[in-house]
């Protein structure tokens, strides 16, 4: 199969896929306790009130016409009105979206370089330093909680060393005007680079505490396939070519360790967006993580609702993305 | 004739719990220009390791003593970054299991490039492009499918491939072990075939690794049996099979099914190799040996010439004496 009819055979699969998720999304939002309509009115509403409420959100329907009016609104991009704000929650969300992707982006990216180098150089110098290092890095980050790691990095660089700002995503002073939403691009677009040190400086401690969590899995990931991969013939073989230490290490080990772990990094991803969650919080980082639990608090329901298909469209973009960066690294995924 | 590659006394440790396992123990072997040499015993008799130790890339646990003279080259006195220029431009090696022995994720043009480009810089991509193609097209593999990956070729394929990997550089010498053990009979032969042209085509020395000595009657001009990290015979092909002097050299010839010895009845060699962590005082091979002498226990034969061979064996000990344990 060629790369092209792979993809598209992949994008395909992901339609039935959206699909699935769609549906449980729905489902279990009319499972979860709560009420929509008591939520918005308060429990003392008239009931001519809360059955007039009911028609108009569609919920006097039965369940099965309601999914229908669900898919059909999902498949037009309308993600319904927040009952908080009464805005379209597509709006609200492109509003936040920016800033948990920017979040997470650094995590991410932090992650990744940890886990690659880290995890190379680990399996090359194995139960040395650097290696039992690795180990101990893995361990403390695995076992601390993420907003626990959020507080006591506002303790010590924002309180005691007031060396970042411990909330918030640039300083109002600069009062800055965003383009694209992503802060650290549309300071560069400005050239307005004091906005891009602030921002940047804004982002360091919740990007570290959200890239910790996974950097630690993804580190020894990397380092024991590497370690394993360094054991193959194909290596041996490389080093008996004359190819030099460091080419093998990361063109044939390293690449090798890699394409099994290209999967388990885009689940990473979702992990993430989960820590986000978490982080925003901690942070007071104005992204849709934050935004959730915002409208969880006010019983919003659409925007609940909608937050999730967002971040369940998100995941299955992702998870294309790895399955092609999987196919043009792997050659046998796509024959 | 010139002689290419000196091994004297070549000695390889592996520290492992429980304690040095001698895997080569004092291996002295002259390897000349364009000559192909036959390494053969037992499995665990230390083929392997010495193939590694002569390109040095064994593995962080063994201890490499003696010296390994390529071209006058010591290449047991070089650093790993030294060593680097040497293996796969002088010296290289092919491996016994083509199925494993290349990237899985790289196609075998770029296997080619990388070698090439990482031994002669200043050969650029379309060159060393042209080089891979002559290259395959030598071992019979059609150029176009240098842009396909491993996984597509055959194991006999892929063996061919690993050879011409092993020669675009053009090495002084080659070292395969074991090359057509993992491959089914006929392309076994077919194997054999090609090494047996390519070596006389490339004007290369080429140490042939295997327990099977009807390989190596084949292709080698003389040949060298190991038992337990020790050399116990080395002489021309021809010697070593109609007149092998070695008792272990006989046994190991008894042992093989349907060659052309008169002695057609298939003997075995009563009990196994010894424990290389704590081998036998004197001759190794002597608590298996049917010709064993009182002083074969006690002393470690020296290495004697009888007619054109060499053999470490204290039956030939009065014959006339070499001092170093040289195999010319
Ligand atoms: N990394 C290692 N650590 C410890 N001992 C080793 C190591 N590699 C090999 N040995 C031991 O060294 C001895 C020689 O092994 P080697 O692989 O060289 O034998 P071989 O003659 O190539 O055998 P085969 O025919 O099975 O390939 C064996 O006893 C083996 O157990
Ligand atoms: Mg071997």
């Amino acid at each position: 199969m060629s790369l092209k009819n792979y993809v598209i055979t992949r994008i395909l699969l992901a339609i039935p896929m959206m699909f699935i998720l769609l549906a449980l999304i729905f489902f279990i939002l009319r499972i979860m306790p709560g009420d929509p309509v008591l939520a918005i009115v308060g429990g003392k509403a008239p009931q001519h009130v809360i059955e007039k409420l009911r028609e108009q959100m569609g919920l006097n329907k039965s369940i099965p016409a309601q999914f229908v009016d669900y898919v059909l609104s999902m498949l037009k991009g309308d993600l319904g009105k927040s009952t908080l704000t009464n805005r379209p929650v597509l709006d609200e969300l492109k509003e936040r979206l920016p800033a948990t992707i920017e979040l997470t982006a650094f995590a991410f990216v932090m992650a990744v370089l940890i886990g690659t180098f880290w995890g190379a150089e680990a399996a090359r110098k194995k139960d040395r330093s650097l290696d039992v290092g690795a180990r101990m890095f893995a361990i403390v980050t695995y076992a601390i909680p993420v907003f626990w790691l959020g507080l006591m990095m506002q303790l010590l660089f924002g309180m005691v060393l007031k060396w970042l700002p411990v909330a918030g995503r640039i300083s109002p002073a600069l009062s800055f005007t965003p383009i694209t939403g992503f802060y650290l691009v549309d300071s560069i677009i400005k050239g307005n680079w004091a906005a891009l040190w602030d921002a940047f400086k804004h982002l360091i401690m919740p990007g570290v505490a959200l890239g910790l969590i996974i950097s630690s899995i993804f580190l020894r990931m990397v380092r024991n396939n590497t370690v394993l991969m360094l054991s193959k013939d194909f290596v041996k073989a490389a080093v008996a070519r004359g190819i030099r230490e460091r080419a093998v290490l990361y063109g044939h080990a390293l690449k090798n360790a890699l394409v099994p772990i290209l999967t388990i990094m885009g689940l990473q991803l979702a992990l993430l967006l989960a820590g986000a969650v978490l982080t925003e919080t901690t942070f007071s980082w104005p992204g849709v993580g934050s935004y959730l639990v915002q409208k969880i608090r006010y019983r919003d329901f659409p925007a609940i609702q909608g937050t999730i298909v967002i971040f369940a469209l998100i995941v299955v973009v992702i998870s294309i993305c790895v399955d092609i960066i999987n196919a043009l690294v792997d050659p046998r995924v796509r024959y | 004739m010139k002689s290419v590659l000196r091994i004297e006394d070549l000695k390889v440790y592996y520290k492992t719990e429980k304690g040095l396992v001698r895997a080569v123990d004092g291996v002295s072997i002259d390897l000349c220009e364009r000559e192909s040499l036959g390494i053969v015993g037992e499995s665990g008799c230390g083929k392997t390791t010495m193939g590694y130790a002569l390109l040095r890339i064994l593995p962080s646990n063994a201890v490499l003593e003696g010296s390994i003279k390529l071209n006058g080259l010591d290449l047991s006195s070089l650093d790993q970054k030294q060593m680097e220029k040497v293996r796969g431009a002088k010296i290289s090696m092919i491996f016994q299991d083509p199925m494993t022995s290349l990237n899985p994720v790289m196609k075998v043009r770029d296997h080619f490039i990388e070698t090439i480009q990482t031994h002669k810089p200043e050969i650029s991509e379309e060159e060393a492009e042209r080089m891979t193609a002559n290259m395959l097209r030598a071992v019979g593999i059609e150029p176009t499918r240098m842009n396909e990956y491993p996984f597509q070729f055959s194991g006999g394929m892929r063996q061919r491939v690993m050879i011409a990997l092993s020669l675009v550089l053009n090495p002084v010498v080659v070292i395969a072990d074991e090359p057509t053990t993992s491959l089914d009979v006929i392309v076994q032969a077919q194997i054999l075939d090609l090494l047996k042209s390519l070596r006389e085509k490339f004007n290369m020395s080429l140490i042939l690794i295997t327990h099977d000595l009807g390989v190596v009657a084949e292709l080698a001009d003389r040949v060298g049996v190991m038992y337990a990290g020790h050399l116990v015979e080395i002489g021309e092909s021809r010697d070593i099979y109609y007149s092998p002097k070695h008792p272990y050299t006989e046994a190991l010839l008894k042992s093989i099914p349907n060659t052309n010895i008169e002695d057609k009845e298939l003997v075995y060699i009563p009990g196994g190799p010894p424990d290389l962590a704590d081998p036998p005082k004197g001759c190794r091979f002597e608590p298996r040996c049917p010709k064993a002498m009182p002083i074969c226990s006690r002393k470690e034969p020296g290495v004697y010439q009888v007619g054109r061979s060499f053999v470490k064996c204290w039956l030939y000990g009065e014959e006339s004496h070499v001092s170093a344990s040289k195999g010319q």
